[in-house]
């Protein structure tokens, strides 16, 4: 199964790019490349932000598989995340 | 949080909306959720003013324009609440702007008013406070306010604009990558050296934009840097679908406000203009303006090393001095503009009779030097006649009417190996010059060993006659 993802992040704040790092991370550990992920700066892309009626950034969603998972705020929390996302580890 | 000793925690929510149907679609589908939420509503402001100041409550979701009617902001009213009390401030969707007041709150989250509606207001609500949570742990960077059509990202306190306006005015490209090498971190100089969108290396490896053979250097780099060296490479980087950029890179380490590791930033110097203002600047030092030759300097340099390669493997070695008849007189009858006008256009017939790998430059003000590398003495006298031809063969175009110009040139060719140096060569085929000139102009004169040089005015009338004089 191959995994979609969409992290929302604003721009450089030392929060997104912690964000960024943590997610790939996790990502590349748990799902070895079977994922796609997008990264959209809501700075750059508000509109894009009302897709999945995002409140705030960092959120991370899985999108693919549906139902839609988020989670939001610190993502460097591994536990936390593959809760959130309901992410079965490979 | 309030604890219930029978159940799981109630989150206590007070509800303020002037829109009856909004408030009883909302606490319909709050009661079928299975989210524990205690819903107290009220559809005026001083209702809301009331219950808040007898009860207490987890999170209030206000429609700020029910307390505006009271002469009442929302800030008031969440103060009422208590300090522990998150604030959903539900807004219009077509209206663009919100009370300034609302911005400067932190921990303030926002839903559009259409939310209550929905079936799963009970998942947006608790979305909302898991938003307020996180943001008053500094978790949060920016939150949405929903609007027409679109979202305005509103930036949390302490996000930082200086700092990214600073960075962002650099002349070095800024990149910042974690330990295994994705990108976190632009500045928009990085975006112009690579010719892309800053943003779209975000999440990029570094090692893969880095040119193939450089992928090893530039991990071993990044590794050292993560031990805390400063060093340094060249390599070249390529954003996807783009032509790579050739760059200076210091890597240095960064550290987090803990003294912890965070990653490394690297500061890249496009080394593509450099070279391109290299290049001009060697063209600068080894040209002639005017012709585009090349200039005295090159020429020497040039005539040092074909000497040199030519006397070490014994190869053929010609060169040509050329001079252009009656220069002086051209410019006194046509003007200056036209003499630098012949010059160019001498310049080029010139160039359009050698090889590429023959070297014409400019040697003084209307003589011109060729050297013509694996050429021996017969294949120089060949070329020079033809040259002369050339030039003779048609008036060059003047400013007002065409110039007939015709040149001088004096040969010298090598065919055995010698023992060459610059200085005679050129000596050499100069005193073939004079002598050219001296018996008339407008022909070729060779150079012959037999002669001393400086005498060539002597021996003028001696001149005319052309053929290998070395051979005799």
């Amino acid at each position: 199964m191959r995994y979609t993802l969409k992290l929302y992040v604003a721009g450089h704040t030392p929060n997104s790019v912690r964000a960024i790092s943590s997610v790939k991370r996790l990502l590349e550990n748990e799902l070895h490349g079977s994922y796609v992920l997008n990264i959209i700066d809501v700075l750059k892309h508000p509109e894009l932000a009302l897709d999945y009626e995002i409140l705030a950034t960092p959120t991370l969603i899985r999108v693919m598989p549906p139902p839609p998972k988020r989670v939001i705020g610190d993502l460097s929390n591994r536990d936390k995340v593959l809760r959130g996302l309901d992410l079965t580890a490979r | 949080m309030f604890k219930k000793p029978w159940g799981q925690p109630k989150i206590r929510l007070l509800l303020v909306d002037g829109d009856i149907a909004n408030i009883e679609a909302a606490c319909k589908a709050l009661e079928n959720s299975n989210l524990p939420f205690a819903v107290d509503t009220a559809f005026d402001g001083k209702i809301a003013l009331e219950k808040l100041s007898s009860k207490q409550y987890d999170c209030l979701l206000v429609d700020p324009d029910v307390l505006a009617r009271i002469g009442q902001n929302v800030s008031e009213a969440l103060a009422m609440a208590g300090p522990e009390a998150a604030l959903v401030v539900l807004c219009h969707p077509h209206r663009p702007h919100l009370p300034r007041e609302l911005t400067d709150l932190t921990g303030v989250t926002f839903l559009d008013k259409e939310a209550l509606r929905s079936p799963n207001v009970a998942e947006r609500i608790s979305e909302c406070l898991e938003v307020g949570r996180a943001m008053r742990n500094g978790e949060i960077d920016a939150f949405l306010v929903p609007t027409a059509g679109t979202a305005s990202p509103l930036l949390s306190a302490g996000a930082d604009g200086l700092y990214r306006a600073l960075v962002d005015a650099l002349q070095e490209g800024i990149l910042t990558v974690d330990s295994e090498g994705n990108i976190l971190f632009t500045n928009r100089r990085a975006g112009e050296i690579l010719d892309c969108d800053p943003d779209s290396l975000l999440g990029l490896s570094i090692l893969a934009l880095a040119d193939p053979e450089d992928r090893p250097w530039i991990e071993v780099k990044i590794d050292e840097a993560l031990r805390g060296m400063t060093s340094r490479c060249e390599l070249g980087l390529a954003c996807p679908g783009q032509a790579p950029a050739y760059v200076l890179v210091d890597l240095g380490l960064v550290e987090d406000m803990g003294g912890g590791v965070s990653g490394v930033c690297l500061a890249l110097t496009d080394l593509s203009e450099e070279k391109r203002l290299r290049d001009e600047l060697e063209k600068l030092a080894t040209t002639d303006p005017l012709t585009d030759l090349y200039n005295r300097r090159y020429l020497a340099e040039s005539l040092e090393k074909e000497c040199r390669r030519a006397s070490r493997y014994g190869r053929p070695l010609s060169c040509l001095m050329i001079d252009i008849d009656e220069f002086k007189l051209c410019n006194d009858l046509h003007g200056h503009l036209t003499g630098d006008d012949v010059l160019r256009q001498v310049a080029a017939l010139i160039k359009a009779c050698v090889r590429d790998t023959d070297l014409v430059a400019r040697y003084g003000g209307e003589e011109f030097c060729v050297l013509l590398p694996e050429t021996p003495y017969e294949g120089a006298m060949q070329l020079a006649e033809r040259m002369l031809s050339t030039i003779a063969g048609q008036p060059l175009s003047g400013r007002e009417r065409p110039v007939p110009i015709t040149v001088s040139i004096g040969v010298w060719g090598s065919n055995d190996k010698e023992d060459l140096e610059p200085d005679t060569i050129v000596g050499y085929a100069d005193a073939a010059l004079m002598e050219a000139k001296a018996a008339g102009k407008n022909r070729v004169c060779s150079y012959h060993p037999s002669r001393s040089l400086g005498t060539a005015e002597a021996e003028a009338s001696q001149a005319e006659s052309s053929g290998p004089l070395n051979e005799d």
